[in-house]
C-alpha cells in the first residue's frame, strides 16, 4: 500500500511537471492567423478588400441608416432645410439646425461624420502608400485603383470643405512619431488640393466600369467632383474678400480672400466638361422617350443612364429597415417619421403653362387640387400630397383634415421620392437609389457657372431648358437680366434637385440661408379640409407651422470643441 | 399548445438531463472516494468499516460514548492505571457543543464530544490533563484528579487569539497578522433571503463598497470594488478566489456552501498575487467536515418577493392635458402652438367613453404582479474520523420574475433564474505526513425571460417598456390581438414582452485535488504540497422568438371596429448556441512554520501557472498566467512582527521580455499589548499597530489583448457594388485594426496602509481602522491630445495616475445580560480616487480639468432656481443663454455665468456632485439571542455618490413616451409660481427644443445618498427536549427580510442604487424579499 501511495505520488508531481514543462513558452500567443498590412497588401484579392473599406468608410448614404461608422442618422437632410419638416420630435440633428441650436459641443448631432471622414482619409493614404508595390496584378489594375482612392480622398475633402471651409491637408498616414498637429490649410489651398485629385483621378479611371462594378469612381465621377468643388468655390460663401463674418487674420480660412469672376469660368468649364464626357460614359438625360414620368423615372430606377455615379453605400434593407421605418410618414408601411414638405417649398414649384410662379392665395382658397394640377409635373413626381398615387398599396394619399395620411402631416404633404412603387407590403426587398452626381446636375451647374461668369448668354440658357423640357415645363423667357437669370436658376435647381441634399449647401454658398423662409423665419403648412359635397375640391388655409432661426455663424460648421482644445484648429467665426 | 409542450417539454428535459448527469458523476465521484476510504480503513484495522457503519454509528451511540471513539481509544491507550472519564461539553449558555477535541495532554490519546456534548475517555492516570478545544472558543485545561465526570463549560473566544485569517495561499493567525485583511462568516451571509452573496455583503465589511444596479433573476449581483476603485481605465473588479483557485464567477455559489469570506485589501495581503491583486482580492473558503459523527443539516425558505419601488406615471388624461402644455411651452421658442389633442379627444380620456381609440392603459398595473415566489433549499452532511472529513452539500434555489400575462402562443416569457449546487469536499489523512483535499464542486443554473434574437436577457428592453410606454396609444390585448393606435416609440409593451423567450444554461464543474507532503524529515516545520484544478463550464442559450403582429383598430361606419394588422405573420423564429469553456491550474509549494524559542518564522514559496480557454476571448487564444509567489513571516514574541511577501508573474498581455513583474510588498507591525511594561488590564486587552507598503498589479487594462502586436488587420465589413437587380452584391471589405504599442505594460499600484487592533473591556469592544493610500501609476489610456485627423486612435499608453486613499473602521461589540447575548457592528468605508494625470487636452478655464478630479466626477451648471416672471427673464444684465438661441421664458432654469463672461454654454461647467459609485459607505448590524429566540437587524447605506439623469427621467414625454408623476406633481407653471408650491422641475416641455433646462447640470445630477434598512431577521429554535422523540439535534424557524425601506433623496420610485439609461434601459428593479424559513439539524 504504502509503495502504492508513492507512486501515486510521483504520478501526481509528474503529472504536475510535465504541465509545467513549457514553462518558457508558456505564455506565448499560439501561432494564429494574423492579418498584417503585408498580409493585405501581397495580393491583388487582398487589396482588393482594403479599396472597399476605403469606400465603406469614405461615402455614406444620407438616407437615415444605422451607419455602421459612427453610429445613426435619424433623419434626412432635407428637414433641415426649408424643404421639409421631419415630423418626429426626436429627430434631433434636424431640430438643433432649425432652432439655431448649433454650437461646438453638440457637433456630434451636426456633423455625425467628423471622425468617420479622417478615417476615411486614412485609409486612402495606406491604400495609396502600398498599392503600387503589390505585385503580381492584373495589367491595367494598379491605375484605376489608384484613381479611385484619390477620388475617395479628394471626395472626404470637399465635404469637409462644405462644412468647415479649408481643413487641415493630411496626404500620408500618421506614423506614431509625426506631429500631429496639422493646421487648416487655407480655402484656397482645399480646393486646389481636391481639384488635382481630381484631375489626376480623372486621368487614372475608366469611363466605364463592368456592369459588376458599377458604384466605383469613374472618370466621370472625377470630373463631376471637380466641377461641383469649383462650383461650391465660386460661389459668393466664399468667392469673396469679405466673409459671412469677420475672422480676421485668418479669413483666408474661410474664403479667398477677394473675388474673382475667373472663378466661374472655372467652374462653367468643369461643368462643360462632365456634359462632354457623358457620352464617353454612357451617360445621358432620361427623357419622355424611356418614360412618360422621366423624372420619377431617375429615383425610380436603379443604375439609370443619367446617373454618373450611383451611391452603393446603403446596401439592401427591407420593410423594417431604418430607411423606410423612420423616413416614411406614419400611417404608410407602419413608418415612424415622415417628411412633411412645406408650404414654402411647394410655392416654388412653377406654373407648368405659364413657366412662373403659382398664384397662390396667401389667405387660402377653395380650389386645391385645381392648384396643384397646374404645377410643374415634378411636382406630382416629387411630393406626395393631398389626392395624390404612392402606389398600388396606398392609391390616394389623404392629407386634410381626418384623412389617413393627416397624422403629423403638418406641411400639408408628405416626400415621396425616394420610395420607389415596387416597394409595396408584398415587395419588401428594397435597396435605397442613391447617388453621387446625375447628369442634370452638370447642366444645372453649368448654366449658374456660365451666367455669373459671363450673363445670360446662349449656351446659359440652352443647358437650363434642356432640363425644363425633360421635366414637361416651358423654357426660360428670353432676354433675362443676369439676376434673373440667377434667381429663375436657383429656383429651377431646388425643384429639379429636391431633396437630393443640394439645398441645405446651395442656399448657404449663395448667402441666402438667413433670408425670411429659407431657412430663417416662418415655415408654412396647409391646412386641408374637404370641401362639403357635392364637391369633390379641398380648401386650404396656409399657416406657420414653426420658426426657424438661422443665424450667420451657421454658414459653417463648429469644429468639436475638445478639437479646437487640442490647440491645431482655428475655430469658425461666431462659435 | 402543442409548441409549447414540444419546445419548453425539450428544454426542461435537457436541463433535467444536465442535472441528472452531474448527480451521476457525483455519485460516481462519492462511491469512489467511499471504497477508497473503506480499503483504506480495513487496511489500519482502525475507523469505520465503511460510511455506512460511519452512519450507522450515529444511530447506535450510547450515551457516554461512540465507537469511532472508542476505536481510537483503543489503539492508543495502554493497559494500565486507565481511568475512565465522562462529561458533556457545553457553551456558556448551556448548550452541547460537538465535536469539541478533548486530547490528553502530551500525548495522542484523545475523542470529540457527540452531537449532544457527551464525551468519554480514558485516561493513563490521575495526574492526566485534559485539554478541551474547539474552534471559536477558549481552550480549556482540566487536571482530571480523582474526578470522573468532568463537565466542561467552554468560554467563547473572544480575544479571538487562535482565530485564523485566510491569506493568500495559506492562513495565519489573527493575532500576527501584518496586513489589512476582513472577513465574515457564513452565519451573516444567509440572514438575507438574497439569490447570492455579493448582494449579502453589502454593509457587512469594511473595506468593501457595493452597489446593486439589477433585480432581474439571475442577474441581481452586485457590483463589488475593494477600497474603491484604483483606475480610471483598467478593470476595478478584484480578484475572486475560491478554496485558493481563481474563479471567474461567484455569485452562483449557494450561500450555505460557504464558511467564510476574507477580503484582502493592502500590498501585504495582495502582492502574492501580483500582477492581478491591484484591485483586492476575495477569498471564498467553502465549508469543510470536521472530525465527529455526521451532522446533518437541512434548510428550507420560501420567500415573497415584490418590488421595492416603482415609479407610477400620470394617466392618458393628465398626461394629454399635460402634453399640450408642455407644447405650448415649446411654441414659445417653435413660434406657432397647435395641441396634439383637441379637449373633445382629452375629454374622452378622461370619461373613458372610447375606451379603444382613447384607452387609458396603466401598463405596470396589467404588466406587472405585485409577489412572486423565491424558494431557497440546502442539504448538507458533514463530519469525519481522523482520517477523513467530508462536507457534502447540495442546493437549489429559484426565483420567479414579476410580470403578469407572459403566457402567448405556447410560450412564458417570465423571467426565471433556478439553479441547482452541489459540493463535496473531502480531507484525507493518508499516512502521517501525507494529507489530500478534494473539491468537487458544481453549479446548473437556467435564466429566463423574456427575449429573443437580438434582444437579450441584459438589455432591459421590457422593463424599459412598461415604464415608458404612455397610456393612450394602446388598449392592450383586445380579442387575443396587441393593439395599438399608432406607431409610437415604445408602443404597446405587449409586444415587447410577447416577443420571444431566451433561457441560458449553464453547467459549471469544479474539480480541486490538492496534496499536502511534510517535509519535516528534512528540516521540521517544512511540508510541500502540489494543486491541481480543473474548471469547467457549458453553456447552453436557446431563444425563440417571433415578431408579433401588431394591429390598428379602424372604426367603420356601422361603428363596429375592425383591427387591421400591420405586420405581417412572421415565421418563428428559434435559435441555439453553446459554449464551453475551461481551466487548467496548477501549482506547487513550500511552506515553512517553526519556532525558535521567541523566535517565529514562516515562508512559502510557490510556482503557479493557468491556462484559461474560452471562446468568448479574443482570438480565441486562451488566456495565460505564471508566477512565483513568496513569502516570509517572522515575529519575535507575537511582539514584534515582520513580513515579506512578493509574486513575480507574467500574464500574455504583453511582449515577451516585458511580460514578468517583481510586486514586493514589505510589511511590520507591533504587538504593545505584548510589551512587558504594558499594564495588564481590562480595559485594552490587546493593541497592534502595522503597517505596509508595496507594489501590486492590474493587468486586465483596456480590455483588449495582444496590444503588443503589430497593427492587426481584419477582413471585416462590406461595400456594395453592381447593377441592382442583376450584378448587385456585397464584397468583402478589409480594415486596419488597433495600432500595436511594444512598450504595454500593466498597472502598478503602490500602496501603503496603516493599521490599528484593539481589543477593550475584555474583549466585548473590538476596533479595526486603517488608513490607506494607493498611487496607481502605467494606466493605460488614449492619449487625449490626439488630434481626430490622426484618423485612427493610437495606440493607448501607459500614463495615467491616479491615486486612491481613504480611510475605514469596523466596531464589534458584544455582551450580555444574563440569558439575552448581544452583538453590536458598525463599519465604514470612505475611498476617494483623484486622477493625478491623463493626457487630457487644455480647456479655457482652469476648473474644467478632468485631471485632479475622480473618476466618473459630472461637469455641468451649477442651477439657480428658475425664471419666475418676464421681468427676470428680460433682465438687462441677464446672460445671454447658449442653448435654444437664448429664447428663455418663465419657468426655465436659471444657470450660473460661473465664468462671468456673460454667456451660459459649456465653459460654465464645473465639477458637480459626485460619480456613481459611492465614496462612503457605512454599515449598521445588531443582533441578539434569548433562549431560544434570535434576531438580527442590518442597515446599510452610501454616500457621496450621484445620480446622472436623463432627460427621460426629468423630462418626461421623450419620443412620446411616458410621463412620470413627479413631473405633473412638481414641474413649474405660473399657479405653482404664484402659489408657493413646490417646484422640482422646470416648466414641460416635449420634443428636443429646450436644450438647456436638460444640459448636464445639479438639477440632472442628484445626490443618491441613501440609507436602507437592508435586512432583519428573526429565528427561534426550539428547545432540545422537545426535539429528543424526533431524534432531531435542533430545529429553528426563522422570518427574514430584505431591502425593507430606503431613506433618499430622491423621488418616490427611484432607487439610488439603479441607473435608467438614456431611454434604452430602465433596470429592472431592485426586489424586497419576506422569507419564512426552518432549519433542521439532526
Amino acid at each position: 500500500m504504502k509503495n502504492l501511495i508513492i507512486i501515486g505520488i510521483c504520478i501526481f508531481f509528474y503529472a504536475l511537471s510535465s504541465s509545467c514543462t513549457k514553462v518558457t513558452n508558456f505564455l506565448d500567443k499560439p501561432p494564429g492567423i494574423d492579418v498584417t498590412e503585408d498580409t493585405i497588401f501581397t495580393t491583388q484579392i487582398n487589396a482588393e478588400t482594403f479599396l472597399m473599406n476605403c469606400y465603406s468608410r469614405a461615402t455614406y448614404c444620407d438616407l437615415p441608416n444605422w451607419d455602421e461608422n459612427d453610429g445613426k442618422k435619424d433623419v434626412a437632410l432635407a428637414a433641415s432645410t426649408d424643404e421639409s419638416i421631419s415630423t418626429c420630435g426626436w429627430y434631433w440633428d434636424a431640430t438643433c439646425w432649425n432652432i439655431g441650436d448649433i454650437t461646438p459641443n453638440n457637433t456630434d448631432l451636426t456633423d455625425t461624420r467628423w471622425l468617420a471622414r479622417w478615417n476615411g482619409i486614412r485609409s486612402c493614404n495606406i491604400f495609396l502608400e502600398r498599392i503600387s508595390s503589390v505585385p503580381k496584378t492584373d495589367p491595367g489594375y494598379i491605375n484605376p485603383a489608384k484613381g479611385q482612392a484619390m477620388w475617395l480622398r479628394a471626395l472626404s475633402y470637399f465635404e469637409l470643405l462644405k462644412r468647415y471651409g479649408g481643413v487641415p491637408i493630411v496626404k500620408k498616414r500618421f506614423l506614431t512619431t509625426d506631429n500631429f498637429k496639422i493646421p487648416r490649410s487655407t480655402f484656397k489651398e482645399t480646393v486646389d488640393f481636391i481639384v488635382t485629385q481630381c484631375d489626376s483621378a480623372a486621368s487614372l479611371l475608366p469611363d466605364i466600369w463592368p456592369s459588376v462594378y458599377r458604384g466605383k469612381a469613374t472618370k466621370g465621377a472625377a470630373l463631376m467632383l471637380k466641377a461641383r468643388t469649383l462650383l461650391y468655390a465660386a460661389s459668393p460663401e466664399f468667392n469673396t474678400s469679405t466673409p459671412y463674418l469677420d475672422l480676421g487674420n485668418n479669413n483666408n480660412l474661410i474664403c479667398y480672400g477677394d473675388y474673382d469672376v475667373n472663378r466661374w469660368q472655372q467652374a462653367a468649364d468643369a461643368a462643360k466638361a462632365v456634359i462632354d464626357w457623358a457620352p464617353a460614359g454612357s451617360i445621358s438625360l432620361v427623357t419622355t422617350a424611356t418614360s412618360p414620368k422621366p423624372y420619377q423615372y431617375i429615383w425610380e430606377t436603379h443604375d439609370n443612364s443619367e446617373i454618373i455615379l450611383s451611391n452603393k453605400y446603403g446596401g439592401s434593407q427591407y420593410e423594417t429597415a431604418q430607411c423606410i421605418y423612420w423616413m416614411t410618414p406614419p400611417s404608410i408601411y407602419y413608418g415612424e417619421g415622415g417628411c412633411t414638405v412645406t408650404f414654402n417649398w411647394q410655392k416654388l414649384y412653377e406654373n407648368k403653362t405659364t413657366g412662373q410662379p403659382q398664384n397662390w392665395n396667401p389667405n387660402g382658397g377653395n380650389n386645391l387640387s385645381a392648384m396643384y394640377d397646374q404645377l410643374d409635373p415634378r411636382f406630382g413626381q416629387t411630393i406626395a400630397y393631398n389626392g395624390s398615387y404612392w402606389n398600388t398599396d396606398y392609391t390616394n394619399i389623404e392629407t386634410y383634415q381626418g384623412g389617413q395620411e393627416e397624422e403629423r402631416c403638418l406641411g400639408g404633404a408628405w416626400v415621396h421620392k425616394f420610395f420607389p412603387s415596387a416597394l409595396t407590403w408584398t415587395n419588401v426587398y428594397f435597396v435605397p437609389n442613391w447617388w453621387w452626381y446625375r447628369l442634370a446636375e452638370a447642366y444645372l451647374n453649368y448654366a449658374e457657372a456660365l451666367n455669373e461668369a459671363q450673363g445670360p448668354v446662349a449656351e446659359a440658357y440652352a443647358a437650363v431648358n434642356i432640363i425644363r423640357q425633360r421635366a414637361g415645363m416651358p423654357d426660360f423667357p428670353a432676354g433675362l437680366t443676369k439676376e434673373q437669370f440667377r434667381n429663375k436658376l436657383r429656383n429651377e435647381r431646388s425643384v429639379e434637385l429636391a431633396f437630393e441634399e443640394h439645398r441645405f449647401w446651395d442656399v448657404r454658398r449663395w448667402l441666402i440661408a438667413d433670408n425670411e423662409g429659407i431657412m430663417n423665419g416662418k415655415m408654412y403648412g396647409l391646412k386641408i379640409t374637404e370641401n362639403p359635397p357635392p364637391s369633390t375640391e379641398f380648401s386650404y388655409v396656409p399657416y406657420v407651422i414653426e420658426s426657424h432661426v438661422f443665424t450667420k455663424k451657421m454658414y459653417l460648421h463648429p469644429f468639436p470643441k475638445n478639437e479646437v482644445n487640442k490647440g491645431y484648429l482655428v475655430q469658425n467665426p461666431g462659435y | 399548445m402543442i409548441r409549447k409542450s414540444v419546445l419548453f417539454v425539450s428544454s426542461q428535459i435537457c436541463f433535467k438531463k444536465l442535472l441528472v448527469m452531474s448527480l451521476r458523476t457525483m455519485l460516481l465521484l462519492l462511491s469512489l472516494i467511499q471504497f477508497f476510504a473503506t480499503s483504506y480503513g480495513q487496511n489500519n484495522r482502525i475507523g469505520p468499516k465503511s460510511y455506512g457503519d460511519l452512519l450507522a454509528s450515529v444511530s447506535k451511540q450510547t450515551s457516554s460514548s461512540y465507537k469511532l471513539a472508542d476505536k481510537v481509544v483503543a489503539k492508543t491507550t495502554f493497559a494500565y492505571q486507565q481511568k475512565t472519564v465522562t462529561g458533556r461539553v457545553t457553551d456558556a449558555n448551556g448548550n452541547p457543543l460537538a465535536g469539541v477535541t478533548i486530547i490528553e495532554k502530551t500525548t495522542t490519546n484523545g475523542t470529540i464530544s457527540d452531537p449532544k456534548g457527551n464525551y468519554s475517555i480514558n485516561v493513563s492516570s490521575v495526574n492526566s490533563i485534559l485539554v478541551f478545544t474547539y474552534i471559536g472558543f477558549n481552550p480549556q485545561e482540566i487536571p482530571v484528579g480523582a474526578q470522573y465526570a468532568i463537565n466542561v463549560s467552554l468560554a467563547e473566544s473572544t480575544l479571538q487569539l487562535t482565530e485564523v485569517v485566510i491569506v493568500g495561499y495559506g492562513s495565519q493567525k489573527k493575532e500576527t497578522v501584518t496586513g489589512s485583511v476582513s472577513a465574515v462568516t457564513n452565519a451573516k451571509l444567509i440572514q438575507s433571503p438574497v439569490a447570492n452573496i455579493s448582494q449579502s455583503l453589502a454593509g457587512r465589511i469594511s473595506g468593501l463598497l457595493s452597489v446593486q444596479r439589477e433585480g432581474q433573476p439571475g442577474l441581481d449581483q452586485s457590483t463589488i470594488r475593494i477600497r474603491g476603485a484604483g483606475t480610471y481605465a483598467g478593470s476595478t473588479d478584484p480578484l475572486i478566489m475560491i478554496d485558493g483557485i481563481e474563479a471567474q464567477s461567484y455569485n452562483n455559489i449557494d450561500p450555505y456552501e460557504i464558511e467564510s469570506i476574507s477580503i484582502l485589501k493592502d500590498a501585504s495581503a495582495t502582492a502574492v498575487y501580483g500582477v492581478r491583486g491591484a484591485n483586492g482580492v476575495m477569498i471564498i473558503t467553502t465549508k469543510r467536515g470536521q472530525e465527529g459523527a455526521p451532522q446533518v443539516s437541512f434548510t428550507s425558505n420560501f420567500a415573497i418577493q415584490s418590488f421595492a419601488s416603482l415609479k407610477p406615471n400620470t394617466d392618458s388624461y393628465t398626461y394629454a392635458n399635460d402634453y399640450n402644455e408642455a407644447l405650448r411651452y415649446n411654441s414659445y421658442i417653435t413660434g406657432s402652438y397647435s395641441p396634439r389633442w383637441s379637449s373633445a379627444e382629452i375629454q374622452k380620456f378622461k370619461d373613458g367613453s372610447d375606451p379603444i381609440f382613447y384607452p387609458n392603459t396603466d401598463w405596470m398595473k396589467l404588466l406587472l404582479k405585485p409577489y412572486s415566489g423565491q424558494l431557497q433549499d440546502n442539504f448538507n452532511i458533514s463530519g469525519g474520523s481522523k482520517y477523513m472529513k467530508y462536507f457534502v452539500s447540495v442546493g437549489y434555489f429559484s426565483q420567479e420574475g414579476l410580470f403578469k400575462n407572459t403566457e402567448w402562443k405556447g410560450m412564458d416569457t417570465q423571467f426565471s433564474y433556478h439553479r441547482y449546487n452541489i459540493r463535496s469536499n473531502f480531507d484525507f489523512n493518508i499516512t502521517k505526513r501525507l494529507t489530500a483535499n478534494l473539491n468537487i464542486s458544481s453549479q446548473l443554473d437556467k435564466t429566463a425571460g423574456g427575449g429573443g434574437g437580438e434582444q437579450t436577457l441584459t438589455n432591459g428592453f421590457i422593463m424599459n417598456t412598461i415604464e415608458l410606454s404612455p397610456p393612450y396609444n394602446s388598449p392592450g390585448i383586445i380579442n387575443g390581438k396587441i393593439v395599438e393606435n399608432q406607431n409610437v416609440f415604445e408602443g404597446n409593451p405587449y409586444k415587447r414582452l410577447l416577443y420571444g423567450y431566451v433561457q441560458n444554461l449553464a453547467n459549471y464543474l469544479n474539480g480541486s485535488f490538492r496534496l499536502n507532503y511534510m517535509l519535516d524529515f528534512i528540516t521540521k516545520g517544512l511540508s510541500t504540497h502540489g494543486t491541481i484544478s480543473y474548471q469547467s463550464r457549458l453553456g447552453n442559450n436557446k431563444s425563440y422568438y417571433f415578431v408579433p403582429v401588431i394591429y390598428t383598430p379602424l372604426r367603420l361606419p356601422d361603428a363596429t371596429i375592425e383591427y387591421l394588422p400591420q405586420t405581417e405573420e412572421q415565421p418563428f423564429y428559434f435559435g441555439e448556441s453553446y459554449n464551453k469553456t475551461r481551466k487548467i491550474y496548477a501549482e506547487i509549494g513550500f511552506d515553512y512554520a517553526r519556532s525558535f524559542g521567541d523566535h517565529n518564522i514562516g515562508g512559502l514559496l510557490l510556482y503557479n501557472q493557468s491556462k484559461n480557454f474560452d471562446p468568448g476571448l479574443e482570438y480565441d487564444v486562451p488566456n495565460g498566467y505564471q508566477g512565483v509567489v513568496g513569502r516570509v513571516t517572522y515575529d519575535y514574541n507575537k511582539r514584534y512582527l515582520a513580513e515579506f511577501d512578493a509574486g513575480y508573474n507574467g500574464t500574455e498581455n504583453f511582449a515577451p521580455g516585458k511580460r514578468f513583474g517583481f510586486f514586493p510588498a514589505y510589511s511590520l507591525g507591533w504587538v504593545l499589548s505584548q510589551e512587558p511594561f504594558f499594564p495588564k488590564n481590562d480595559i485594552v486587552s490587546f493593541a497592534k499597530i502595522r503597517a505596509s507598503y508595496g507594489e501590486v498589479g492590474n493587468d486586465k487594462i483596456g480590455g483588449l489583448r495582444f496590444l503588443y502586436l503589430p497593427t492587426s488587420y481584419s477582413f471585416s465589413g462590406s461595400y456594395n457594388l453592381g447593377e441592382v437587380g442583376s450584378t448587385f452584391q456585397s464584397y468583402q471589405a478589409s480594415d486596419e485594426g488597433t495600432i500595436g504599442n511594444p512598450y504595454l505594460t500593466w498597472e502598478r499600484a503602490k500602496k501603503t496602509d496603516i493599521g490599528l487592533d484593539l481589543t477593550l473591556l475584555k474583549g466585548k469592544f473590538k476596533i479595526t481602522a486603517d488608513y490607506f493610500l494607493e498611487r496607481r501609476d502605467n494606466i493605460l489610456s488614449t492619449p487625449g491630445t490626439v488630434p481626430d485627423i490622426v484618423g485612427k486612435t493610437m495606440p493607448a499608453l501607459n500614463l495615467g495616475k491616479m491615486k486612491n486613499s481613504g480611510y475605514e473602521a469596523e466596531v464589534n461589540f458584544n455582551n450580555k445580560f444574563g440569558e439575552f447575548n448581544f452583538w453590536v457592528n458598525a463599519n465604514f468605508t470612505f475611498a476617494r480616487n483623484v486622477i493625478e494625470f491623463e493626457d487630457e487636452v487644455k480647456r479655457s478655464f482652469s476648473y474644467q480639468y478632468r485631471t485632479g478630479q475622480t473618476s466618473g466626477q459630472p461637469f455641468g451648471l451649477i442651477t439657480e432656481g428658475f425664471f419666475n416672471t418676464w421681468e427676470e427673464v428680460n433682465a438687462a444684465n441677464r446672460p445671454k443663454y447658449s442653448y435654444q438661441n437664448d429664447q428663455i421664458q418663465p419657468g426655465d432654469i436659471r444657470f450660473k455665468d460661473v465664468n462671468g463672461d456673460g454667456i451660459i454654454n459649456a465653459d460654465d461647467m464645473v465639477p458637480i456632485g459626485y460619480s456613481n459609485f459611492p465614496e462612503k459607505s457605512f454599515g449598521f448590524s445588531f443582533g441578539g439571542n434569548y433562549k431560544g429566540f434570535d434576531f438580527s437587524i442590518l442597515f446599510q447605506g452610501a454616500m457621496n455618490v450621484s445620480l446622472n439623469s436623463s432627460p427621460v427621467i426629468m423630462r418626461g414625454f421623450e419620443n412620446d413616451r411616458s410621463e412620470f408623476y413627479y413631473l405633473h406633481d412638481y414641474s413649474w407653471t405660473q399657479e405653482r409660481y404664484e402659489n408657493g408650491s413646490s417646484i422640482l422641475f422646470p416648466h414641460l416641455t416635449v420634443k428636443g427644443v429646450n436644450t438647456g433646462n436638460y444640459t448636464e447640470s445639479t438639477f440632472m445630477v442628484r445626490d443618491a445618498s441613501y440609507l436602507r434598512f437592508k435586512n432583519f431577521e428573526i429565528g427561534y429554535t426550539l428547545s432540545n427536549s422537545l426535539l429528543k422523540k424526533l431524534r432531531l439535534s435542533t430545529v429553528r424557524l426563522f422570518l427574514n427580510g430584505s431591502n425593507l425601506y430606503t431613506w433618499s433623496k430622491l423621488f418616490k420610485g427611484e432607487d439610488p442604487e439603479q441607473i435608467p439609461g438614456g431611454g434604452d434601459y430602465m433596470p429592472y428593479p431592485i426586489t424586497r424579499n419576506f422569507s419564512l424559513g426552518l432549519n433542521v439539524k439532526f
